[in-house]
């Protein structure tokens, strides 16, 4: 089923993406005169089509993995004499700039109208509050205690763990950090700054906070039962929600941590449980569960605790009205821009390695696992993946937007259009480095699998 | 004529895979610098030059230069504690700008060419860069190690070869199998869309297994397969850069010296580009 939902969400994000992405070229194109023969989202085999009044068909197609759109080109086929103007390869260069930028550049247009829909709707966050910071971690060289909330990091504001996440990750392969935070001894905003010359991160081992030593605040888990699954183990036991266990084999359990424990090591045991049920002492027998995961056989009970209530306003949720959601937007679009470049940097500096190259199955997750969270997640994840890919689509490798942008500067520069044997140099370069990278990524997400 | 060009190749490649393998250093530099001085005698046809003398006087000379920089600097002190000899390193850095330069040239081509082309000392000055540090680049990648292992220089030599045939191997039979789309049917019959990614796909394959081979760092692939894209690049160039100074002599083949490949220049046209640009990165950041 979540493979069903991830392979779903992702057609649906990709197909929304190359079209928007195809569709700048399109609109600019048709502005500045072009010709356009075909507009197609998908590869291969149409599945639908239909052509307009000026000529253009409009084709949906079998494979999703992208699209395009077909100019009249005298490089690719004979053109009449009487379409010649028509022809991009005859338009000025700045209108073919136009044309080739107008890709990208619908993509940040259409992160920030995303976004702009997101912040509408409104979105559940979380503000950054510190759980605990481990003695000995990098993190513990600025004296932040425990609830702490973190409010700044190098020169921007944080407001929820998403954003200290985003900043966190803006420093890899720097040697110092700044943080601000405040706590409840005083209203005064903290600051220090911290070495992270030391700092590993390995994002397939550990999350980026724990890298640093941080845990987020969590309300504390309770010994009282949230839910019982059919069929399982405490079922038939005869436990139910709210139950309070007090006891297990006579030992008294005073948190969760010692039921999962407790429970874990006697797979097929017998067991005795007192409960605390509607302000009586109830005492069950049975016989735990087992569950085999990697070889090992532990024992299971099947079911899972109750949380303490979040404290007020720790919760909340970022919605704003038009004007504010729209600024909002931009500033968000307009760091993920910047985060997005700087990752990249990173990348050929060796800061970050290639093991943290993600493709296409590691987006479909992505999509699948935001897509289940409802719809406003499923739209800051669409902005996320518009973003990279007009990034990505503005790299100068001749295959991509910015390899023709690339030769269209160099043309302006020179006066005349770059000879197509040197293109051709161009493409094997821009050819063998994407093939390499995409296949590199492809190989991170089997391996994550 | 294929007949012919396969059993040249067939006398040709065993000879060059036993010089790199197994020929002392010192020999092997003396075998590049001639295979050097046989491409020097056919760039001053290229150049202009007519008279024997001076074509012969040309190809001395750059086997002399060769030859000075392997008495200056006994093949066991190339490399220096890890570090290339800076000399050495002087004449690959000079190399990577002329490939800059000669890739302007090659864009702006027909243009600016007066201020070259009516100059044989110029073109033959061209000849120099392109020739010598090709000399140096393979002597540095053939010692490189060498006293950690006689044959990892060696490795790298054919890794090298291995980027740039690929690219004309995939290239030649995947666009023979699957050829449709050319490219420039008007300039160059034989290419097609297919052939070109065929050669893509077959250098990479060479550079993946590199990768696996040399036990890359994973910080590290992004440069390997950065360096590896701009070799496939640049071998392309070095094929360009040829073609320009031969159209500008007005000749067709390098010369007649292997029988159905045309000239040696011909051959190791790619390789002049090749090995001297991927010396300069790996001297610079992966050694």
């Amino acid at each position: 089923m979540s493979f069903l939902i991830s392979a779903v969400s992702f057609i649906v994000a990709l197909g929304i993406l190359v079209a928007v992405h195809e569709w700048g070229h399109f609109w600019v194109a048709r502005r500045c005169g072009v010709k356009v023969e075909r507009f197609s989202i998908g590869f291969g085999k149409a599945l639908w089509r239909r052509t307009d009044k000026l000529g253009t068909e409009y084709v949906i197609a079998a494979i999703p993995l992208g699209g395009y759109v077909k100019m009249l080109d005298e490089r690719v086929d004979e053109v009449s004499e009487q379409d010649l103007p028509y022809a991009f390869n005859r338009q000025h260069v700045l209108k073919r700039i136009a044309i080739i930028a107008a890709g990208p550049g619908v993509n940040f247009l259409f992160a920030i109208f995303a976004l702009f829909v997101m912040y509408l709707i409104g979105l559940q966050t979380i503000k950054p509050i510190v759980g605990n910071i481990e003695p000995e971690s990098i993190l513990s060289q600025s004296h932040i205690q425990k609830n702490a909330t973190l409010t700044q990091i190098g020169e921007r504001k944080v407001v929820d763990w998403e954003d200290v996440a985003y900043e966190f990750m803006s420093f890899i392969g720097h040697d110092e950090m700044s943080i601000k935070w405040t706590d409840d001894k005083s209203s005064y905003e903290k600051s220090a700054t911290i070495n992270i010359s030391q700092w590993q991160f390995d994002p397939d081992k550990t999350s980026v906070f724990e890298s640093l030593g941080l845990t987020p605040y969590r309300p504390k888990v309770l010994t009282v039962l949230g839910s019982v699954e059919n069929d399982s183990a405490a079922q038939q036991i005869g436990l139910q929600p709210n139950d309070k266990i007090v006891s297990l084999d006579g030992t008294s359990m005073q948190n969760w941590e010692q039921i999962v424990g407790h429970v874990s090591s006697r797979p097929n045991q017998l067991v005795e449980v007192e409960v605390l049920r509607n302000g009586q002492v109830v005492s069950l027998k049975g016989t735990i569960g087992s569950k085999t995961e990697a070889q090992n056989t532990k024992g299971y009970m099947g079911f899972t605790p109750t949380l303490e209530p979040w404290p007020e306003g720790v919760v909340f949720v970022h919605q704003y009205g038009l004007g504010k959601a729209l600024s909002k937007a931009m500033d968000k679009t307009w760091r993920l821009m910047t985060l997005s470049i700087e990752m990249l940097g990173k990348l050929i500096t060796g800061d970050v390695s290639v093991k943290n190259l993600s493709g296409p199955i590691a987006i479909a997750q992505g999509a699948g696992s935001s897509a289940s969270l409802g719809l406003v997640y499923f739209l800051g994840f669409l902005a996320l993946i518009s973003v990279n890919l007009g990034i990505i689509n503005l790299l100068p490798l001749p295959v991509l937007d910015g390899g023709h942008l690339l030769y269209y500067f160099i043309e302006l520069l020179s006066g005349r259009p770059v000879p197509e044997s040197v293109q051709e140099v161009g493409f094997k370069i821009g050819g063998v480095l994407l093939l390499l990278l995409m296949s590199i990524a492809i190989v991170n997400d089997i391996a994550r699998l | 004529m294929l007949k012919q060009r396969i059993i040249t190749a067939l006398i040709l490649a065993p000879l060059a895979l036993f010089a790199i393998l197994y020929l002392p250093l010192f020999s092997f530099e003396i075998m590049i610098a001639l295979v050097m001085g046989l491409g020097a005698w056919e760039w001053s046809s290229m150049s202009g030059m007519t008279r024997t003398f001076t074509k012969s006087a040309y190809a001395a000379l750059v086997v002399v230069i060769c030859m000075i920089l392997s008495f200056l600097l006994p093949t066991d002190l190339i490399w220096y504690q890890g570090q290339l000899n800076s000399l050495y390193t002087y004449i690959l850095s000079v190399a990577a700008i002329w490939w800059v330069v000669s890739l302007a040239m090659i864009i702006a081509y027909p243009s600016y060419t007066s201020v070259w082309y009516t100059s044989k000392i110029l073109r033959g000055i061209f000849g120099f860069l392109t020739l010598i540090p090709t000399w140096v680049a393979v002597v540095s990648l053939r010692t490189s190690l060498y006293d950690v292992d006689p044959y990892y220089g060696a490795s790298l030599i054919f890794y090298v070869l291995g980027i740039v045939w690929a690219a004309d191997i995939g290239a030649f039979f995947v666009g023979v199998k699957f050829g449709k789309h050319k490219l420039r049917p008007e300039v160059s019959p034989g290419k097609t869309l297919e052939g070109l990614m065929g050669g893509v796909f077959a250098s990479s394959a060479i550079i993946a297994f590199a990768a696996l081979h040399y036990q890359v760092d994973p910080s590290r692939i992004w440069l390997h397969v950065l360096v590896g894209a701009l070799t496939v690049g640049v071998s392309a160039l070095g094929d360009l850069n040829e073609s320009m100074f031969k159209r500008c002599a007005g000749i067709k083949d390098s010369g007649t010296l292997l029988p159905g490949h045309g000239g040696i220049m011909d051959r190791i046209d790619s390789l002049t580009a090749a090995f001297p640009v991927f010396a300069f990165c790996y001297v610079m950041w992966m050694a």
